[in-house]
């Protein structure tokens, strides 16, 4: 690595934790599974010691389809850091899974312009390190 | 009707405002605009026994700034002296502690105070990007959300591009709230931005994260702000007329973009989420304890810190119907002249930002004193000022009145 390139930021790297890290783990599989509550069903999202409905702390780490709609989104243009200064412009997104919870992301695979809400969209991964697979979305075929 | 006159602010004070003030520290424009409000209250420092100040800075460390803030000033002893971190919402959360203290017999006159050098904080700070090391970034859910890059203002694009989806909102009109609050500056000596702009000006500023444009977006700079806070009996022999305090609110929901999104977990049918933001329960608390109607309100002083934020207000705040504050804010009725004009000082987008929204409670007062020289809004009795943190997810709301 040259000078130059130790001069820029790196991107945010996800902090593991004792309550994401099965959640981190299954990302690096490429089968992204998240919490379900075993009293309530209610999938939940981000990472969470107890149920946001029901305040259970019963639950099961569950695979999801990875497919969802796109629920909003924005084109960013000014990159946040030097980190994301050559991917500019790209979509920040909240992705709304089948399975119900929310997940804020990257659509990828597609002309930022071309982004709409409802757009069908499917997961997918870029491998960021040893540890962590950011689960991103395209559109599905 | 008989109105709550039991608290009033008494004393308002502001540092200069400018896009960096390199000679003077952050505690130098506090005590500017700290002994300003004194000034203006009629009091000395010894009169003050109640402290409550922002914990926002711009800087890190100890972020004890009431302890701070009371050494320099000498001000002890105090009965309540604390700071507040509650972001863009401290500002009305301070003036409700100032009013509970007040109201129990616990102090007569309260200082509340913020201000910020942000023009030293970076891209760290408030309207630019995050910092690079999520361990020291001041959020819980940032693990989840800043790996794909969003600007902090990103997250209010995206609730502004949901917004123009559900109900046809435009770009147009988001314009309207820059245009309004530029034109306001033009009449305030005090503005960092002063020269008006156009719809067009907005629109065709440069692309930042869509659907917002640079003049959509909320300047950083440096400035402090200041108020006493003083009871019934002080506040009538101030030598300014009262503001007196005839109704407060607050509304909080979540911050991390997802739960914003989906809403309240089993309780999705009290409609709360990302374009329905919890300023209703702040709102409708305020108006109830005041006993007026909105149609009262002759001045609202609202979060601008971007464009949206003031147009999804008018609608929570019951203004007008969810889903109308595109409409609402166009053809010149936030405007001075104009039905119900909003933030004549310029706001966060053409003021000032440093002490994010401690102004607005300042110019409330102003207004209904009628000391707002060229941008007073004519015989006005009745101010709203709005504080907001979070992505719209967090509300103080207070209502001033003349006597």
């Amino acid at each position: 690595m040259t000078a130059s390139h130790s001069q820029i930021p790196s991107k945010p790297i996800p902090l593991i934790d004792e309550d994401n890290e099965a959640f981190w783990a299954s990302c690096r599989r490429h089968a992204m599974e998240l919490q379900r509550c075993s009293e309530c069903d209610y999938w939940r999202y981000y990472p969470s010691p107890v149920c946001h409905r029901c305040s259970s702390f019963e639950f099961e780490w569950t695979p999801v389809s990875g497919l969802g709609t796109v629920y909003t989104y924005s084109v960013v243009y000014r990159p946040p850091s030097a980190a994301f200064a050559e991917e500019v412009p790209y979509v920040y997104a909240v992705v709304e899974l089948e399975e119900g919870p929310m997940m804020p992301t990257n659509i990828v695979g597609i002309e930022p312009s071309e982004v709409t809400i409802g757009l069908s969209v499917q997961v997918t991964y870029e491998d960021v390190n040893d540890s962590i697979a950011l689960p991103k979305f395209e559109p599905q075929p | 009707m008989s109105r709550d006159q039991r608290v009033a602010i008494t004393g308002v004070g502001t540092s200069e405002f400018a896009r960096a003030i390199p000679d003077k520290s952050a505690n130098r424009l506090r005590l500017e605009a700290i002994l300003s409000a004194i000034q203006d209250a009629g009091i000395t420092k010894d009169d003050i026994d109640g402290m409550v100040i922002s914990e926002g800075g711009g800087t890190a460390g100890n972020p004890r700034w009431h302890i701070e803030l009371s050494e320099l000033m000498g001000i002890y002893p105090k009965t309540v002296c604390t700071s507040i971190p509650m972001g863009g919402a401290t500002p009305g959360f301070c003036l409700d502690i100032a009013r509970w203290a007040i109201e129990s017999g616990r102090c007569r006159h309260v200082l509340i105070a913020a201000g910020a050098k942000e023009s030293g904080a970076g891209r760290g700070s408030h309207g630019h990007g995050f910092q690079d090391q999520l361990s020291v970034w001041p959020g819980h859910s940032v693990n989840y959300e800043h790996p794909f890059g969003p600007l902090l203002l990103t997250f209010f694009a995206a609730m502004a591009n949901r917004h123009m989806y559900e109900f046809g909102t435009t770009h147009e009109q988001m314009a309207a709230v820059a245009v309004a609050c530029r034109r306001h500056a033009s009449l305030n000596p005090d503005a960092v931005y002063r020269d008006p702009i156009t719809i067009s000006d907005v629109i065709d500023s440069r692309p930042i994260s869509s659907p917002f444009h640079l003049l959509d977006c909320c300047m950083v700079n440096d400035g402090a702000v200041a108020f006493v806070v003083s009871s019934a009996e002080a506040a009538r022999d101030a030598p300014q007329p009262p503001a007196w305090v005839i109704g407060s609110g607050g509304g909080h929901s979540s911050y991390f973009m997802g739960s914003l999104c989906g809403g309240i977990p089993g309780r999705e049918r009290e409609n709360f989420d990302l374009v329905r933001s919890s300023a209703r329960l702040a709102g409708d608390h305020a108006f109830a304890e005041a006993g007026i109607r909105r149609e009262d309100v002759d001045v609202a002083l609202l979060t601008d810190n971007f464009t949206i934020s003031p147009l999804m207000m008018f609608e929570d705040l019951g203004f007008c119907e969810k889903g109308e504050g595109g409409p609402f804010v166009e053809g010149g009725r936030i405007e001075i002249d104009g039905e119900i004009p909003l933030n004549t000082h310029g706001g966060l987008l053409s003021c000032n930002h440093a002490a994010t929204n401690f102004q607005n409670f300042a110019e409330a007062a102003l207004q209904v004193r009628g000391n707002c020289g060229e941008r007073q809004v004519p015989d006005a009795k009745i101010a709203l000022a709005a504080s907001s943190a979070g992505v719209g997810s967090t509300h103080q709301v207070a209502i001033l009145a003349s006597n």
